[in-house]
């Protein structure tokens, strides 16, 4: 049960994690042979978390919740997305966006959120072309670690369940 | 790599669960219908591509790239410097 998986990433060193925290995704666009992951925190205030591939030690994302730094953030997760992942209730939706760096400048994918079932662990990349939203969204001036300081858990990734579709 | 041809309302199947059938042609256009389980990503290709590309950059960050942000990136979303001193 309580099994301790040892992995040594390329990106964030050496880990070890619980297998029950292993989370299986769809394999993301451009990494079709990875599809075990494990999050890991990435500073002990810091609303970001590192997503580890546990299948390719160079493989590794970091993610944050979206709602930290865009709290209107509508993410464009469809009926299906919710089926794929054999997601029944509102409690049990995680989800993160992926973090970029590019020229000293910070972007989250908000086009492209990574959609996690809790109960099962099951995950996927949700890939929409909702015209709303990028895969490069600048990260707007924002006191996300004041944020960070007045919610009432410090859990290393904050997540928030997004309201299934209306429609 | 297979190539057909195929008619208005004509279909064809990849595996035993899926099949897409071409519902009208015009100008250059094609409209497919694609009958698929769920569980199966179905994806405008330079959709997926888009995608892929921002995962591809996106996953060459190292721990020691995120440590080394500008000032002012990193107060702004890593929390850690000096921000919540406690």
């Amino acid at each position: 049960m309580s099994d301790l998986i040892e992995f040594e990433s390329h990106r964030v060193g050496r880990i070890e994690v619980p297998e029950a925290d292993v989370m299986t995704f769809e394999p993301l666009p451009g990494f079709p042979n990875e599809s075990r992951y494990v999050v890991m925190e990435h500073a002990p205030s810091s609303p970001l978390a590192w997503l580890v591939s546990l299948d390719d030690p160079d493989v590794a994302f970091v993610v944050t919740s979206p709602w930290t730094f865009f709290p209107q953030y509508d993410p464009p997760v469809e009926r299906e997305h919710l089926a794929m992942l054999g997601i029944e209730r509102r409690d049990d939706v995680e989800l993160l966006c992926i973090v970029t760096l590019a020229d000293e400048e910070i972007f989250l994918n908000l086009a492209a959120p990574l959609l996690i079932n809790a109960a099962n662990r099951k995950g996927t990349q949700v890939v929409s072309d909702d015209p709303r939203y990028t895969t490069r969204a600048p990260l707007p001036e924002l006191r996300a670690a004041d944020e960070g300081a007045d919610s009432e858990s410090s859990e290393a990734v904050a997540t928030r369940p997004a309201a299934p579709p209306a429609r | 790599m297979l190539v057909l041809t195929r008619r208005h309302g004509e279909s064809v199947r990849i595996g035993p669960d899926v099949r897409v059938t071409v519902v009208a042609s015009t100008g250059g256009q094609v409209r497919i219908a694609i009958d698929a389980p769920e569980e199966v990503g179905i994806f405008r290709e330079e959709i997926f591509e888009r995608v892929a590309s921002a995962n591809v950059e996106a996953a060459s960050m190292s721990k020691a790239m995120l440590d080394e942000l500008p000032s002012g990136g990193a107060s702004r979303i890593t929390g850690w410097e000096g921000a919540n001193d406690e």
